[in-house]
């Protein structure tokens, strides 16, 4: 098996967050309190890299260098994903969907020759600084063919280097605005810019409401998906009467929820994403505010953490139905799945398994059926590039196959869901920008 | 400015404050007698919500929970005290090194339960909601356990330092050398307070996780308000520890009036570094230099 995982438990950019702050804060209550001097040059290693990487390779005694590979060599494909912090599921399951995809393809003797070789790295929960100094450990280091990324922030801030590169760039994952229309970055998750408009228009009716207050990530998905709010709302005649930004994996929400409580609203609207999603209207509904809540996300977790209070929760998603399989393809990834992981796969491990059994698979064969080289920087780029520009149709396991289209976005099938006794039950579709009860 | 909120904001400043006045008052006493920064204290607190929330996750009775989370905090602070900060002791570390110490204990202990619980966040179960108003704010009956059971645990404390015991300890604090002079084990205060204290952070543990969940990185918040609150009321001082802890409560709920609730950890800072500028022993704190 080719898929490792190396990333980080903690970089020096997390540090230099809230924990960092407390730390700087200590060193120098320390000082004050103990009245002891530091001496600058004291101990000091400059050279000394506090990100000590941890490689899990499930197999360490066996040379990574040395392992037969398929005649034409490896596609390295980098997973740059939230593997540590709040956002830890994301990662799991993202990084599950992925690895079950290169290994059913290396089982099958690889693509057009070539071994795909996963190496997992982490962005710690939107983390741009530590997305950057991953993204350039995966190009420089592991001579990463394509990129995966997940998250808004930290996919934004590996584009450029990745576009320099020659290097694909595709998100299964991040939702926000900015994603949209960047060279050599794909999606396949559909956007907040999608999804929420038809959603807000809905709830406008279904609770007759006329004001809506937003609580989101301060990050670019958060900002974005409330623009999109206050944007549909302006078109539709309705307010935003309070828009609260909040750090991600914020825990304490109360300040932000009681500017919001006093604003009064007839609909909250969550854009955040992982368990903020649960914390959030555990909290909301704690301080007494029982207004409908909407979003764009729901997790496990999220439930586990907001219990009761999700009942009635509302979220638009990309719909992938593990029940109900659409071919036998898409059977084989949830029996393969299951058996490997232990659980059923939801959407985001389907959409980082497609990525890579359709999306890269598909390229990395038209570049060598062309006489390309797939590890020259730019030939699955430009193969991509011609693949959008022919409307070309990939595979999928959420129906017969996805275009994706120019701007770098795509349509997938979507539902709306409501959380109903601990339970997300799926009650309508979307369907061309509108909810369509089934 | 958002004055309609002011009432919830109030509400919510009390609630958090009587916890930040727990917790400052469980780090302070471990800080100013031992004088180490406890930056582990964190570790502790995360190790006994974990420990809570395996035992209420058996069906373990809301006060069981409590009672085994502040043994478990208790048994894991006094180890680090045993295993880490008492060799550092007995070689006469410096305060910095002892910090560092703690700060790997931290890192390392938070890596372990990691590697052992996974990162999921795991929710203690065991206590009903009722939703309560009062005028315009709302909260719950969990509100009401976590103000009750603070100022319980620090009503406790308060009486505990009255005791022969706590005489000890206060003696230790003010002068080692001479309270070793007149025969007091400090060895056995510097237990004490670690038991004490790390009691103390296991019944918060809980009250946190009730609140909001058990997960690795858990303890870092608590602890960052618990210093400050030790800091600003007054190193040292058990009343003032209870009062920068409530304090700090309020201002940083308080602080939402005028500014978005996202910068809240503004004022909690900005409060440390003011009162550190103009009184550094802390508002509640004797100046012993005056």
């Amino acid at each position: 098996m080719r898929v490792r995982g190396a990333y980080r438990q903690h970089s020096p950019s997390r540090w230099l967050g809230r924990r960092g702050l407390a730390v700087l804060a200590a060193a120098a209550l320390v000082v004050v309190a103990c009245g002891e001097e530091i001496d600058p040059d004291d101990d000091a290693d400059p050279d000394a890299d506090p990100a000590e990487e941890v490689d899990d390779d499930p197999d360490p005694d066996v040379d990574d260098d040395d392992e037969p590979t398929a005649e034409g060599g490896e596609i390295n494909i980098g997973a740059l994903l939230a593997m540590t912090g709040g956002g830890s599921w994301y990662g799991e399951v993202m990084s599950a969907g992925a690895e079950q995809a290169v290994n059913e393809i290396n089982e099958e003797g690889g693509v057009a020759g070539y071994e795909l070789n996963l190496i997992t790295e982490d962005h710690e929960s939107g983390d741009a600084d530590a997305a950057v100094s991953s993204v350039r450990k995966l190009l420089d280091v592991d001579d990463a063919n394509v990129v995966l990324s997940s998250f808004t922030a930290p996919t934004v801030a590996v584009q450029p280097i990745t576009s320099e590169a020659g290097v694909l760039l595709l998100n299964g994952g991040g939702v926000g605005d900015e994603l949209i229309g960047q060279e050599a970055l794909y999606n396949t998750r559909m956007l907040g810019a999608q999804l929420m408009p038809p959603l807000v228009e809905w709830a406008l009716d279904e609770y007759d409401a006329q004001t809506f207050a937003v609580i989101h990530w301060n990050d670019d998905a958060g900002r974005a998906l409330n623009d999109t709010v206050v944007r549909e709302c302006e078109e539709l005649g309705c307010e935003v009467v309070e828009s609260e930004p909040h750090e991600i994996d914020e825990r304490n929400f109360s300040p932000m929820l009681a500017r919001i409580a006093a604003a009064e609203p007839d609909v909250l609207v969550v854009g955040s994403w992982g368990n903020d999603v649960g914390h959030i209207l555990d909290q909301a509904r704690r301080q007494g505010i029982e207004v409908p809540a909407i979003g764009n996300e729901w997790t496990p977790d999220a439930q586990e953490i907001g219990g009761e209070a999700m009942e009635d929760y509302v979220a638009v998603l990309d719909t992938f139905d593990a029940d109900n399989p659409v071919h036998a393809e898409a059977e084989q990834f949830i029996e393969g799945y299951t058996e490997s992981f232990g659980e059923t796969p939801e959407f985001y491990g389907a959409n980082y398994y497609e990525l890579i059994r359709f999306v890269v698979a598909e390229l990395v064969e038209m570049v060598v059926d062309d006489g390309g080289d797939p590890t020259e920087p730019g030939a699955l780029v430009d193969a991509m590039e011609e693949a959008v520009a022919a409307d070309h149709e990939f595979g999928s396991i959420y129906g017969d196959q996805m275009t994706f289209q120019g701007d770098g976005t795509i349509l997938k099938p979507a539902g709306v869901y409501r959380v109903e006794d601990g339970s997300l039950n799926r009650f309508a579709a979307l369907e061309e920008d509108q909810v369509v009860p089934e | 400015m958002s004055l309609n909120a002011l009432p919830q904001l109030l509400l919510n400043g009390f609630f958090a404050g009587s916890f930040y006045a727990m917790m400052a008052l469980s780090w302070g006493l471990i800080f100013s007698t031992a004088k180490i920064f406890h930056f582990a204290h964190a570790l502790v607190f995360t190790v006994a919500a974990y420990g809570a929330w395996m035992v209420a996750s058996q069906g373990m009775p809301i006060v069981g929970t409590f009672i085994v989370a502040a043994a478990v905090g208790a048994l894991a602070g006094l180890a680090i005290d045993r295993g880490i900060y008492r060799p550092l002791r007995r070689r006469n570390a410096l305060q910095l090194n002892v910090f560092l110490a703690s700060l790997g204990v931290l890192l390392a202990g938070e890596a372990v339960i990691q590697f052992v619980f996974g990162v999921q966040a795991r929710s203690i179960q065991g206590f009903t909601l009722s939703p309560l108003r009062l005028g315009r704010a709302g909260f719950t009956t969990l509100e009401i356990l976590v103000v009750v059971v603070s100022w319980v645990v620090i009503g406790a404390v308060v009486l505990f330092m009255r005791t022969r015991q706590g005489t000890a300890i206060r003696a230790v604090e003010s002068n080692p050398e001479l309270s070793r002079a007149m025969g007091i084990n400090d060895e056995k205060v510097y237990r004490n307070v670690f038991l004490v204290g790390s009691a103390m952070a296991g019944v918060g543990a809980v009250l946190f996780s009730l609140q909001e969940t058990a997960s690795p990185t858990m303890g870092i918040e608590p602890l960052i308000a618990a210093f400050i609150g030790a800091f600003v009321g007054g190193i040292g001082s058990i009343g003032g520890a209870i009062l920068g802890g409530l304090l700090l409560g309020m201002m940083e709920n308080l602080g939402g009036i005028f500014l978005p609730g996202h910068l809240q950890v503004i004022v909690a800072f900005l409060l440390l570094f003011i009162v550190l500028l103009v009184r550094p022993v802390g508002l509640f704190a004797r100046d012993t230099k005056a």
